[in-house]
């Protein structure tokens, strides 16, 4: 169930009227599971025996692994991420596969059967949180969980469960040793979270849907002018989808008395693309990076090896994305973007003190948000050659096609641009946050749920990250 | 966005009386409402205020303003008989006078009335060449825009005597567009009713159509404020999207007419036909913002034009036009800069397509009367 439907808050406002009848922390622990398992089912109820699998396959393999000494220790992790691998490659990958094969066989004359596996919501999000459990006990980062209904938690806990935040084991299992309650403060500050999120999912993203979807759903029909406003418009969706799903996520967890960590800051006021991947899907490329470019050598084998690291890393990141070949590209492009950024800081080191300049920075700044646009076209589309005729055009200035202004969304990215700005200029301040208690407060906050009413699309899309 | 502990900021106040905390929580929301209706007002649009007139039904009241910022952007002033336009005194001598019917495509509330295609029309008649040429060599040429939002086909027919009487038209232009099952809408004040394989004609003033809540809101001077039109049309738009249906702004799903819609229409052409002495219907069909085409034409715009010919009523189908016009110039006809391409009402450029094939017809019409005139003017 989304957070956005009716089905939710029934679900939300029983879970925490839970917690005005139970007050143990396990019996508050266990019905927080329960939740999690409805929410999770609510989907799909077949979905439940794969991540129910993972959270006892992962959970008695931690405590092997906690418990074993080398090298049988090490033997123990490589299964277990071979066989949380080998999940997400089948029910995930595996078409994808057999697809590509089915180019190179069918010179052959022969083609392998495409199989009907059903994509289980949120799975390369729990197998990459499970994946992290078992290496942070392998690394002695962390203490097996010594019961199962809190590994259970950790995998099934609803606010994060169908688009992340990936949460760190690290972060999240301590918090389990707490009193879980309802605090009124945290209930206030989640609850903003929260309306926030729903603001930049409800009121922007889903409207600038509208023209990213019409014309990226047949870019043939539009002048590359169009195009390009319909680039800015998806990345503007993008982001408030995404990062809106996220601040709800927070603001649910923050509500129930949990912290997660942020998953988004401006990134579009980013400086430069190694910046922009320290602001961006911040729990993902932090896995990345602690779980894949470290292990692989890092930048600890020499130049070279550090570009080409770093080009398999954000290669993979893409294909995490979805099983298909316009998502490895984008990945690569980013993973080519970073090595030249690299590249650059390496050779030229003496432009530290231009670099802080204002004029290069606003290029900068420039460069990387129109590299950040390219790439959102490669993401975007559903095939590369789409993506082809979308750059074409633009870059040609192609008039064939219709010609349109979208007024609304040239204010909206105005709008979403400066407030990027703000709120990384704002960023060291004390948050400022509406306490109802205060009836000018209440009178604010009302109107922004009024009108979240008003200004929301009525034909909301699925949040973008469902199908990752 | 990271928060810190809240608990230093939380002002602590001692527990209040449920009707204490019900009665802040009602006075914000009333608060709250009326900053939405300053901002609504300001952004979107203050519509019209709508009356009972006694003769032509629910219509915009007489010489009010409104202002749409929903679908393009535009002030609307209507005259003494709600319609979009300037005051409409008898007819006189030497003036060529067309009613303009139809409905929110006619009324053209997205932009401005100097824009709509009624009064592209009267422009275009009324050059000095033209006027010359007309028959009956007219001095001036008004061309009324009549067009009633949310209104049907049917009430031009249960109104043609209303409308001969208080406008004195010489030519009628009616604006029609595929309306399926609106035209069985218990919400209309003219339209049709099933008995069985039957239908009926019927004629219900708006009072007796609204529900209890429409009642309640007016009584109370709610119904015309911002917040109420632009808050019951959301919910309206929630609904539809719930179950999946189109809503208000897009073209109704592509199926297939009943056999009772395409009766009505049979006869309503033939009413039309009958009360209506010089008359020219224009089809509009629908655009398609997700194929940035026409929606394909369904039985109800055949058997309209089908109709029209076999009843002698002179008949525009815009579709060939709008086709002709897309190819060569990639100009949308539907669709403003706050909407989508293709979606929603006809644009300027739709209303010009519009304009200049009535001018057509019109000069069809001079040359065929000429013709008719000539031998005469021989003898």
């Amino acid at each position: 169930m989304s957070f956005t439907s009716l089905p939710f808050a029934v679900f939300l406002l029983t879970l925490l009227a839970g917690f005005a009848v139970l007050k143990s922390r396990e019996q508050r622990m266990g019905w927080l599971l329960l939740g999690g398992v409805v929410f999770y089912g609510y989907w799909d109820w077949r979905f439940l025996l794969l991540i129910g699998f993972t959270s006892v396959f992962d959970y008695y393999m931690g405590q092997a692994i906690g418990a074993a000494k080398q090298p049988h220790r090490k033997r123990l992790l490589i299964a277990d991420v071979v066989v949380n691998l080998s999940l997400l490659a089948t029910f995930k990958y595996l078409n994808f596969f057999i697809d590509s094969a089915n180019v190179a066989l069918s010179a052959f004359g022969t083609r392998l059967g495409a199989l009907e596996i059903i994509l289980p919501i949120g799975i390369s999000f729990f197998v990459f949180e499970a994946i992290s459990y078992c290496v942070d006990i392998y690394r002695d980062e962390l203490r097996p969980c010594t019961q199962w209904t809190e590994f259970a938690l950790f995998i099934f806990f609803f606010p994060r469960m169908i688009s992340g935040p990936i949460i760190r084991p690290a972060d999240f299992l301590p918090q389990l040793q707490r009193r879980i309650e309802l605090t009124t403060p945290n209930v206030i500050m989640g609850g903003q979270q929260f309306l926030v999120g729903m603001t930049k999912k409800l009121v922007i993203a889903d409207n600038v849907a509208g023209f990213s979807d019409l014309v990226f759903g047949n870019p043939t029909a539009y002048s590359g002018f169009t195009i390009l406003q319909a680039t800015l418009a998806y990345s503007i969706q993008i982001f408030c989808d995404f990062s809106g799903y996220s601040d709800m996520a927070v603001g649910l967890a923050k509500v129930l008395g949990f912290d997660l960590p942020a998953n988004f800051r401006t990134p579009y006021a980013a400086a430069n693309l190694t910046d922009f991947w320290r602001r961006w899907h911040i729990s993902l490329s932090s896995w990345l990076r602690d779980y894949l470019y470290i292990p692989l050598g890092g930048s600890r084998h020499g130049t070279l090896r550090t570009y080409l690291n770093l080009f398999i890393t954000m290669t993979l990141g893409g294909l995490w994305h979805g099983a298909s070949w316009h998502f490895v590209a984008w990945g690569a492009l980013q993973g080519a973007g970073l090595a030249v950024h690299k590249f650059y800081l390496a050779q030229w080191p003496d432009t530290a003190r231009a670099r802080a300049s204002l004029p290069w920075r606003v290029l900068s700044w420039l460069l990387t948000f129109a590299f950040v646009l390219v790439a959102w076209i490669v993401f975007r589309c559903q095939t590369l050659q789409d993506a082809g005729v979308c750059i074409s055009r633009i870059v040609t200035n192609s008039t064939a096609g219709i010609q349109w202004i979208s007024v609304p969304l040239l204010q909206v990215a105005v709008v979403v641009l400066l407030a990027h700005f703000a709120a990384a200029v704002m960023r060291t301040r004390k948050p400022v946050f509406l306490n109802p208690a205060r009836f000018s407060h209440l009178v604010l906050i009302l109107s922004w749920v009024v009108g979240i009413f008003f200004l929301a699309a009525a034909n909301s899309s699925p949040f973008i990250y469902f199908q990752f | 966005m990271g928060y810190t502990s809240a608990r230093n900021n939380v002002r602590r106040v001692g527990r209040r009386p449920v009707w204490i905390e019900a009665l802040r929580l009602f006075g914000a929301l009333v608060i709250s409402l009326l900053l939405w209706e300053g901002i609504l007002r300001l952004t979107v649009g203050a519509p019209a205020p709508f009356v009972q007139h006694p003769r032509l039904g629910w219509t915009p009241k007489p010489f009010a303003t409104g202002f749409n910022g929903r679908e393009g952007w535009s002030r609307s002033t209507y005259n003494e008989l709600g319609f979009r336009d300037a005051r409409i005194d008898p007819k006189p001598p030497g003036e060529l006078r067309i009613l303009c019917l139809g409905d929110s495509y006619t009324e053209g509330g997205g932009m401005a009335a100097a824009r709509t295609f009624p009064k592209l029309l009267e422009r275009s008649l009324g050059s000095p060449e033209r006027l010359a040429r007309l028959p009956g060599r007219p001095t001036s040429v008004r061309v009324i825009n009549a067009g009633r939002a949310g209104t049907t086909m049917a009430y031009s027919v249960g109104l043609a005597e209303t409308y001969q009487e208080l406008v004195d038209p010489d030519w009628v232009v009616l604006q029609v567009r595929d309306y399926g099952e609106v035209l069985f809408d218990p919400i209309h004040e003219f339209r049709f009713v099933r008995a069985g394989a039957d239908i009926s004609f019927r004629n219900s003033w708006h009072q007796e159509n609204v529900g209890a809540v429409k009642r309640a809101l007016v009584s109370l001077g709610l119904r015309e404020s911002a917040v109420c039109k632009f808050g019951l049309q959301r919910a309206k738009d929630f609904l539809r999207a719930a179950s999946r249906q189109p809503t208000r702004d897009s073209a109704p799903k592509a199926q297939q007419p009943s056999s009772q819609t395409l009766r009505a229409v049979d006869w309503c052409v033939s009413q039309l036909r009958a009360r209506y002495p010089r008359l020219v219907v224009v089809h509009i069909p629908y655009g398609s913002a997700a194929s940035a085409a026409l929606t394909s034409p369904q039985a109800e715009e055949t058997r309209l034009v089908e109709d029209c010919k076999s009843n002698n009523v002179p008949v525009i189908p815009m579709r060939r036009w709008i086709e002709r016009d897309y190819a060569v110039t990639r100009v949308p006809p539907f669709g403003f800069s706050n909407t989508l391409p293709w979606s929603g009402h006809p644009n300027e450029h739709g209303n010009a397509l519009v304009a200049n094939a009535l001018l057509r017809f019109f000069d069809q019409v001079e040359a065929t009367d000429n013709q008719k005139a000539a031998p005469e003017s021989d003898e």
